[in-house]
């Protein structure tokens, strides 16, 4: 009996080695396929950002760009897992400056530091947040709702996609700069948040452009504002915060590309390069656009101290607005 | 877009050779997973759902769900008929008066008038589906979180009282559901629940780990305790196509159990299963003959298994239009949605049309391609049932392990899909009904957020249940349901 | 009640009253009109608890009567089918059991395909005593048709052997 055991084993190792087998020899970089380690599921903006970047990947490199979804422990998981990983420039981070990465080290303790442990290589895209309402409000804009809360001393009911995100930040820093009271109701993701500001049932709402979008053109939600410094290029029409006098805006959902701290550095010039000319790729531009996720490219360097700041930024934020998930 | 218009284009895509092929695997899986005991619907959708991620479009991957769904319906019957032994729980009925059928050597009837009952009850089912649904998801935008809250809670209690034998142990199964479903980050207060400092438990257990550990390997460890499988009593089928006697008794039950089957699938809570039950009881009390029942009356066979079918197929409506799933193999598909980038909810129909119309008119494919593939086929799925367990319990096995590992690529997940093997197979071995369990976890988030939600929007005032017409009426719903079942079990245990 | 109901029984009233002690004390119960992260687990586990009491109670209490049920009770019907006396085999389950933590522990380890191997062979001479023979062909058959149709025709990530990789 343990003789067939060991026997058999060593008969299933052989086969293994024979299927799995064909290694290749490794020179120069990239000499196999590059694993993309995305930290959401599938069908979220940052896989469908990482979608787009895996079609386009083959034109600008020998080797292609494998998206695998780790959404466990809300992106912790995929982030450790590539902070841990072996750093040959195999194993990628897409998606480096997500809310796991900005804002939720102000809030609780992280198995990793996103800053030390990571290298920063490009930004490809930075994602607004949108403050609508619905096509039946009779609002028509954010001052004139504010300026009627505080008349009547009601509060402003708004659907956000969950507590401590990026949305429920933007809001309550609404609320404190303009000195009116807003109840932010968290839903369980933003297609929920949507739909109960669609059947009237919160007066206000916030979400990323690609989840009001289609109600926008489909005349259900009117925008309001925009919630960062400059006007959103993929929707030039709706004005900042800051252009109605509310003197707020966030960093929005920042999509970049991270390596782990040690990955050689002609291999982080080489992915550098490539992610310019991806962003620059017409093809490319166009699938993101059509994503509402306009490119921002940004190299490493200036990557890096962007990320510096909007950390540092959302600490004071969350500090100023006393948000805590304790 | 009108309904008519909706359908001619449903019928432009679901004709389409991808989604012709989507929706014909699915009818045969579906007629597989029916025909072979132990492996139901529920578990082989939640088995597939990690496939659908490399199915590049919604539309084929929800056919081809929703066609494992009703396309098990048709298959369950042949095991309940030959073995005694309900493919899946929906047949559990058929096995009375199919089985006695098949002893007395009209095993064919039996199968022919459940695959012609089936035909007929999915056919109209879908047609209620298509006139019904798009008024009913214009409807439901006014279903806020305080409609919500009632409505899920109401669906939820209704399906672990309705089914299985015992309310109590039913009600355990359904609150270990509702706490799995708390498990990793409240989305409401952000803060992270039962995680223990495990970094991979903050996202909360997975649904398809916890409906494939629970039903598939839970199975499988359970029958691997069994000594020896179930012989088949008789593999002669005979004529499948039902004399004419036989078509005259069975002609109302079959219109009687599409009724009974379309209107309880409708309802939250309701599903295939009590359905079969239901019409099971419908049949034997309106009969001039109810002393024939259990003795192999085909009415015993066609009602209920008219009732599943329309049961399967008006499900779909509390799905597609309100996004709240009835049961626990909708709750699967509902899954498959948010997993394809789709809300079920009242916008599905707009925002998704071609799913919507897609889908519908790929079950009226379906339902022609399922009484070819059951009626004169029914002899080759006979033969299924030789599978030697040694090679098919295995496969199963690693079928339910690719599939938990594949949806967040972690290890982790191996372990916990494990765990709920272990205890769907502790429940299996203390005869609880695993049902509610899978829908505890999905709808216990809904009506926790729900109720949240509603207090934050009436700034902590219980009255907004009260106040909202749609809310009122269900809060008087379910109250009226309660004091039923209290009145239904005093008097059952005063006699 | 059965010996495996009653330890059961004591599981679940255990994680009820553990539900309830973690829900007071660390996630924190709120007001009534602002229901806080602990709420609803404080609420499951004290159902739990009376459940349990309640389950433990009738399967005492009402013993004496008759289990069965009216005549053509489908449940009834259904529930003798399933209950029919059978010899059980621990061994068998037991060995299953272990195939399968084993295959847990070498999938990421060793890569799926050799995991796969090694949980085949296992599975058909340990747990179904097979002849080795046929246990090599059925092994080799279905690892390379699972490879097959998860690799190459879906496309699903799935560990490499880190051997080649």
């Amino acid at each position: 009996m343990k003789r067939i055991l060991v026997n058999s084993f060593v008969i299933a190792m052989l086969a293994a080695l024979l299927v799995t087998g064909a290694a290749l020899a490794q020179d120069k970089y990239p000499s196999k396929p590059v694993s993309g380690i995305v930290p959401a599921s599938a069908g979220g903006s940052t896989d469908l950002m990482s979608r787009a970047l895996e079609k386009v990947w083959p034109k600008y490199s020998p080797q292609p760009l494998v998206v695998v979804n780790k959404p466990g422990g809300a992106g912790v998981v995929a982030t450790e897992f590539v902070v841990r990983s072996k750093p040959d420039g195999y194993t990628l981070y897409l998606g480096y400056g997500s809310g796991h990465d900005i804002v939720m080290p102000h809030l609780q303790k992280m198995p990793y530091d996103p800053y030390k442990d990571l290298i920063p290589i490009a930004r490809v895209s930075v994602h607004s947040v949108v403050v609508v309402t619905g096509a039946k409000s009779e609002f028509n804009s954010l001052p004139g709702m504010i300026a009627w809360a505080k008349k009547e001393n009601k509060p402003i009911t708004t659907s956000v996609s969950m507590k401590a995100g990026a949305q429920d930040i933007t809001i309550t820093a609404i609320a404190k700069a303009a000195g009116v009271n807003i109840v932010t109701v968290p839903f369980a993701g933003g297609a929920d948040a949507v739909t109960a500001l669609a059947g009237g049932h919160v007066m206000l709402g916030a979400g990323h452009p690609s989840e009001v979008a289609p109600h926008i053109k489909a005349g259900r939600f009117k925008p309001l504002a925009i919630a960062l410094p400059e006007r959103d290029p993929s929707m030039p029409d709706i004005p900042t915060l800051k252009e109605q006098g509310i003197n707020v805006s966030t960093w929005g959902s920042v999509k970049g590309v991270g390596a782990p701290a040690g990955t050689p550095k002609e291999v982080v010039e080489y992915l550098e390069a490539t992610l310019r000319k991806i962003c620059e790729d017409p093809e490319f531009k166009k699938t993101m656009a059509d994503l509402n996720q306009p490119v921002m490219y940004l190299n490493g360097a200036d990557f890096a101290k962007f990320l510096q700041e909007a950390h540092a930024d959302y600490g004071k934020l969350i500090k100023d607005l006393n948000i805590t998930i304790q | 877009m009108s309904i008519f218009d909706g359908i001619i284009s449903g019928f432009g895509i679901a004709l389409t050779p991808m989604n012709l092929l989507f929706g014909f695997l699915g009818a045969l899986i579906g007629t597989a997973v029916g025909v072979l005991p132990g492996l139901g619907p529920a578990a082989t959708i939640a088995l597939l759902l990690p496939i659908t991620y490399s199915i590049p479009s919604p539309v084929p991957a929800v056919i081809l769900m929703a066609g494992i769904y009703y396309g098990a319906m048709y298959g369950g019957s042949t095991t309940s008929v030959l073995l005694n032994l309900p493919g899946e729980a929906a047949s559990v009925v058929t096995c009375i008066d199919g089985y006695k059928m098949a002893q007395q050597g009209r095993a064919g009837a039996a199968l022919g008038i459940a695959a012609i009952g089936s035909f007929v009850a999915g056919t109209v089912a879908v047609v209620g589906l298509t006139l019904f649904a798009p008024p009913i998801a214009e409807f439901a935008l006014g279903f806020g979180p305080p409609e919500k809250f009632a409505l899920a809670l109401l669906g939820l209690l209704m399906a672990v009282t309705l089914s299985g034998d015992s309310v109590v142990k039913g009600l355990i199964i359904m609150v270990l559901g509702l706490l799995f479903g708390t498990v990793g980050i409240d989305p409401i207060s952000g803060k992270s629940r039962f995680d223990f400092g495990v970094t991979e438990l903050q996202s909360g257990f997975d649904f398809v780990t916890l409906a494939v550990g629970v039903f598939g390997l839970g199975e499988i460890f359970y029958n691997l305790e069994q000594q020896g499988a179930a012989e088949i009593v008789t593999t002669k089928v005979g004529q499948v196509f039902p004399k004419m006697a036989d078509w005259t008794k069975a002609r109302m039950a079959i219109l009687r159990g599409t009724l009974v089957g379309f209107f309880i699938g409708i309802i939250p809570g309701g599903g295939a299963v009590i359905a079969s039950l239901v019409s099971y009881a419908v049949e034997k009390k309106v009969s001039k003959h109810p002393e024939e029942f259990g003795q192999g009356a085909i009415e015993g066979v066609a009602g209920p298994e008219s009732a599943n079918n329309a049961a399967s197929s008006a499900s779909f409506i509390p799905l597609l239009t309100l996004g709240i799933p009835s049961n626990a193999s909708i709750a699967m598909i509902f899954a498959c949605l948010l997993i394809k980038g789709v809300t079920p909810g009242p916008f599905l129909i707009v925002e998704h049309a071609d799913v919507f119309w897609g889908v519908i008119a790929s079950m009226y494919i379906g339902n022609v391609m399922l009484i070819i593939l059951n009626l004169p086929l029914v002899g080759i799925w006979v033969q299924l049932l030789r599978v030697p367990y040694s090679i098919l319990a295995p496969v199963v096995i690693l079928f339910t392990m690719i599939g938990s590992y594949s949806i967040a690529n972690q290890a982790f997940d191996l372990y916990t899909l494990i765990a709920f093997g272990v205890l769907g197979y502790a429940l299996r071995k203390l005869k609880f009904e695993a049902g509610p369990l899978p829908l505890a976890f999905i709808l216990g988030p809904m009506i926790e957020g729900a109720m949240r939600q509603s207090l934050l929007m009436s700034g902590g005032s219980f009255s907004i249940f009260f106040t909202r017409p749609i809310s009122l009426t269900i809060v008087a719903l379910f109250a009226l349901f309660v004091v039923g079942q209290i009145f239904v079990s005093v008097r059952r245990s005063s006699r | 009640m059965s010996k495996s109901g009653q330890a059961a029984n004591l599981v679940v009233i255990g994680l009820g009253i553990f539900v309830v002690y973690h829900s007071y004390y660390y996630l924190k119960l709120g007001i009534l009109i602002a229901p806080g992260a602990g709420f609803l687990p404080f609420l499951c586990g004290l159902a739990l608890v009376a459940l349990a009491v309640i389950w433990r109670l009738q399967t005492t209490l009402l013993k004496p009567r008759s289990k069965a049920g009216p005549v053509g009770d489908p449940r009834t019907a259904a529930g003798e089918a399933d209950s029919a006396p059978q010899p059980v085999s621990r061994v068998k389950l037991v060995s299953a059991f272990a195939t399968t933590v084993v295959y847990a522990v070498l999938f990421e380890r060793i890569g799926f395909f050799p995991a796969t191997l090694v949980f085949m062979l296992a599975w058909q001479v340990v747990v179904e005593r097979q002849h080795w023979l046929r246990a090599i062909v059925i092994t080799v058959l279905c690892s390379a048709g699972l490879y097959a149709l998860f690799r190459l025709l879906l496309h699903v990530e799935l560990p490499p052997n880190p051997l080649f990789a």
